[in-house]
């Protein structure tokens, strides 16, 4: 240690003193500082920057020091961070009301989802301060250590070029971390924790307050057993229909889309096919409509009374009702997908296909394997180990996809009396459209958007880590 | 890294950082801020019958010590310019007042969301769509204008009882109807005559033979699989829903009437004569002379007439015989209706101004403008009069509309915010009878099934 003090900057990478180790947890950090520090370190604790200050980084300190002013000002003043903790549990608790009288005014009092937002920041803002004060309590043990070891611990201007130094990647970050923070992160919570209230059409949080019912509706959805009447219990039941009808759709239209875009590839990518190039034009065009355009076209083409019927029974047919029947509806609308992400997969699986080595081919020809073999032993492998990361993606985005359902059928046919706002096609995001739109179950919704998320986590995860692009990355290199 | 390159870094993240902010920020505009140049440019207000008994305000001067008032107003696109103008004719009327008017576009349907959201910004007087009512008034969003009765006291005889029932809730008037927002039927005068359009079951009974295209004729266009339209069935033989419409636990409609309704629309479907009008597919069968009838409503009226041409005719919703007895179609007496903003900033002006919104002058205006069906009665009375020499024939549109709204033909919507529940539920119902699923066709199982379709209805979440 001693020999190793040539500048102030290499001392500030080693490990300062061997009594805390600075890789080891916060807590246990924290514990050494307290354990090793001197009085003026373990005073920091409660004035932050005290042991700057006393060791001569005057800044540094004072910035610390202001920060636990400020944050303390801010928790402790008129409706601050205490009021708004106080009110992140309450959620309100006076609504607005009218003034006596015919022409009163309406003064607004509470809103439970300003409380709640408002409650959530506090929370964030109390776990940057701690960020920070655990922060300030590393800085000041190093400027211990640097007086300990007879050297001036850094300056301010030296703390900040460090900055623009080594731990660039702290400036360049900070932006895009508030950012997503306030963007991403806030929203994202606020929509979790509507789960466990009851917001809903009932509950519109000034008028009427919104209060917490913990784990209420994740009950209702994921209850077993039927109601005590002996009939079906309405919210499950839809749960797990939607649920089971999400997944076939999303695995039927992932791998018919997926098998038939390889095919449709590799019938144009075969030899002495002519005009390639205008094949795939023709193919992808149905991409450049807009796919709501399609979809909705695509909707009256084949409603009971649209195109396609009437120019069936001029043929003196009777034709089904394509979108009006349950199970058949089914099936339209994955064919309808068909139509739609066929394209896709044909363009992507082109691309593979040419960069499969030929010499594989010829030695597959010399060594006398016919089509179907060189299919199942050289391509269908390379192109799955490949596309399992691009499959993955698809099936996520096929449980969420919105677009196809909704435009196309809008849910429905509506044929089964023990469903709650949701239609036969509905899919778990369709049916969580409608909650919010229709029904105003924001309190359901929120928790059906949670379902969804660990569906799909659970899922690509498990499927990711077990697929040969992640275990054999090196393989077909 | 050089310090070129750092800089640069920092630049670029600095200013991703920024162009997200900006974005965020320039999205908070809102739907309701840019006002699109309205559609429909109406050159002046039309000129008042004086035999009516419809006065235009007088136009005063502002007295000196008028009240500076800024009020926010809604109104759908289409409306817009003949709102500006009613609102200016308040202005003028009023010494007493020194408005400041801003316009803003929000539709009829959308008009409750957006003053749920967000209350305090929205607008003090706006139009909306009467299916909204319950669910404002049951977030106390809906200022109370029974405040006006005591100055005006003729407010409670001006409307029809049908339509100024509709506005009350727990005897609170919450809002004006200023027009009515229902369906009701249209039919081919060549095919079907003045008597027989009064029975479905006579329209039903008549052969109409093959139409042109060698299709044969369907008499009797509804849109069955839509719980706004099935309930008319099964409130015209006295099912309710939701008790007397605050009951959010009460249905009946798996009893003996309600099946006896299933029965009759299951016989309906059997005639081969019964056409499904989802999505309006019915209009372009009118202009076919494929189809004798279609039940929609006033907002079809342009298209129907165009298909129809001459033979365009409409009127109230038939009565159907269950048992010999004769039931009334009755659907919900719905009203496109004014209200006003419970967090309004000045609420006498504000409850004034939507009175006149909704006033004769105002209907007046609407009904010469832009054929909306009256809710006063005195114009109502003028509408439905054949008598009365008018400067232009009357839409029988607004005729059939003005009729609908009779206590006799139509019933007042649950208040209940339960009603959510219902529409899925309704369709449901209608989609089964459509469809003749065997869970409705087959006696033994229609009443389980009744029996479901009701508990979903009265399902509390």
């Amino acid at each position: 240690m001693e020999n190793n003090t040539g500048n102030g900057q290499n001392n500030y990478q080693t490990t300062p003193c061997h009594e805390v180790d600075y890789d080891r947890a916060l807590p246990i950090v924290l514990g050494q500082i307290f354990t090793y520090g001197d009085l003026f370190t373990k005073l920091s604790f409660l004035i932050m920057g005290f042991s700057n200050i006393i060791r001569g980084q005057i800044i540094k300190g004072f910035i610390f020091l202001l920060t636990e002013v400020m944050f303390f000002y801010f928790l402790l003043m008129e409706k601050g961070g205490t009021y708004h903790l106080d009110r992140l549990i309450s959620l309100g608790t006076t609504p607005a009301s009218q003034a006596d009288g015919p022409f009163g005014k309406i003064t607004p009092n509470d809103d439970s989802r300003k409380c709640l937002l408002y409650g959530i920041g506090t929370v964030i803002i109390i776990f940057a301060f701690l960020a920070l004060w655990a922060e300030s309590l590393k800085s000041g043990y190093e400027a211990q250590y640097f007086v300990a070891k007879g050297k001036r611990p850094n300056s301010f201007y030296r703390d900040i070029q460090i900055y623009f130094d080594k731990k660039i990647y702290r400036t360049l970050l900070f932006l895009p971390i508030v950012g997503i923070s306030i963007f991403t992160i806030t929203p994202i919570i606020f929509m979790i924790c509507i789960g466990f209230t009851n917001y809903n059409a009932k509950h519109n949080g000034y008028t009427k307050l919104v209060d917490w019912i913990g784990f209420d509706m994740f009950g209702k959805v994921l209850h077993m057993g039927k109601d005590p009447d002996g009939t079906v219990n309405m919210f499950s039941h839809t749960f797990w229909s939607v649920l089971g009808w999400t997944l076939i759709w999303a695995v039927a239209t992932t791998f018919l889309c997926y098998i038939f875009g390889m095919i449709l590839a590799m019938v144009i990518n075969r030899k002495g096919i002519k005009f390639k190039k205008f094949w795939r034009t023709l193919f992808i065009t149905s991409v450049a409509v807009p796919q709501f355009v399609s979809l909705l076209i695509m909707r009256s083409f084949l409603s009971e009374f649209g195109l396609l019927n009437s120019f069936l029974r001029n043929f003196g047919l009777n034709p089904p009702d394509w979108l009006g029947d349950s199970t058949l509806a089914k099936v339209v609308v994955i064919v309808v997908n068909l139509w739609v992400g066929i394209p896709y997969t044909m363009l992507i699986t082109t691309g593979i296909l040419m960069n499969i080595p030929a010499e594989l081919y010829e030695a597959a020809k010399v060594d006398g394997a016919n089509a179907v073999t060189t299919f199942f032993k050289i391509t269908l492998p390379y192109m799955i180990f490949v596309t399992t990361p691009y499959l993955i993606q698809q099936f996520i985005g096929n449980i969420n996809n919105f677009n196809v359902i909704y435009l196309l059928t809008g849910g429905g046919p509506n044929m089964d009396t023990s469903k709650y706002q949701a239609g036969d096609t509905d899919l778990l995001v369709t049916w969580l459209y409608k909650l919010t739109t229709d029904s105003k179950d924001f309190n359901l919704a929120s928790v059906i958007g949670m379902l969804i998320f660990i569906l799909s986590a659970t899922f690509s995860l498990i499927t990711y880590r077990s697929s040969g692009s992640y275990k054999n990355e090196e393989e077909f290199q | 890294m050089t310090k070129g390159k750092k800089v640069l870094a920092i630049t670029l993240a600095t200013t991703m950082a920024f162009s997200c902010l900006t974005a965020c920020g320039s999205k908070k505009g809102g739907n309701n801020e840019a006002k699109p140049t309205p559609t429909a440019i109406i050159e002046d207000l039309v000129k008042v019958d004086p035999e009516l008994g419809i006065t235009a305000p007088d136009e005063v001067e502002n007295n000196a010590d008028a009240q500076k008032v800024s009020l926010k107003v809604w109104a759908p696109a289409e409306e817009q310019d003949l709102m500006e103008k009613l609102c200016t004719t308040f202005d003028k009327a009023h010494a007493e007042y020194d408005i400041d008017f801003t316009y803003e576009v929000s539709s009829e349907a959308d008009a409750a969301n957006n003053l749920t959201n967000d209350p305090q910004s929205a607008a003090d007087v706006f139009m909306f769509a009467g299916d909204q009512l319950s669910n404002l008034a049951d977030g106390n969003l809906l200022f109370d204008l029974s405040a006006l009765i005591p100055d005006n006291p003729e407010i409670e005889e001006k409307y029809d009882d049908q339509a100024y029932n509709s506005c009350l809730i727990d005897g609170k008037l919450l809002a004006f109807p200023f027009t009515a927002n229902q369906f009701f039927m249209y039919y081919n005068k060549s095919m079907l005559t003045e008597e027989e359009v009064k029975s479905l079951d006579d329209i039903l009974a008549k052969d109409l033979g093959t139409a042109p295209s060698g299709e044969k004729v369907k008499n009797f266009g509804f849109d069955l699989a839509n719980g706004w339209y099935i309930l008319a069935f099964m409130y015209g033989n006295g099912c309710t829903l939701y008790g007397d419409g605050t009951q959010e636990k009460e249905c009946n409609w798996n009893n003996e009437d309600g099946k006896a309704v299933v029965k009759y629309l299951n016989n309906m479907i059997a005639t081969g004569k019964f056409f499904s009008n989802a999505n309006d597919d019915g209009l372009p069968l009118l202009e076919k002379g494929e189809l004798a009838t279609v039940v929609t409503g006033s907002w079809n009226s342009n298209a129907v007439k165009a298909k129809l041409g001459d033979n365009y005719a409409a009127c109230v919703l038939p009565t159907f015989k269950i048992d010999g007895k004769e039931c009334h179609m009755k659907p919900f007496a719905d009203f496109k209706m004014i209200g006003v903003n419970a967090f309004a900033g000045e609420p006498r002006p504000a409850a004034e101004l939507a009175y006149f919104l909704a006033d004769n002058y105002s209907q007046w205006q609407r009904l010469q403008i832009r054929s909306y069906a009256p809710t006063v009665k005195i114009l109502q009375d003028y509408v439905t009069d054949d008598t009365k020499e008018k400067p232009e024939p009357i839409d029988p549109a607004v005729i059939a509309a003005t009729e609908q709204m009779s206590a006799e033909n139509s019933s007042l919507r649950p208040t209940t915010p339960q009603l959510k529940n219902y529409w899925s539920f309704g369709q449901n119902l209608g989609s089964l009878i459509y469809k003749q699923d065997e869970r409705i066709t087959d006696e033994s199982k229609m009443q389980d099934t009744l029996d479901l379709i009701v508990k979903g209805i009265t399902t509390v979440l």
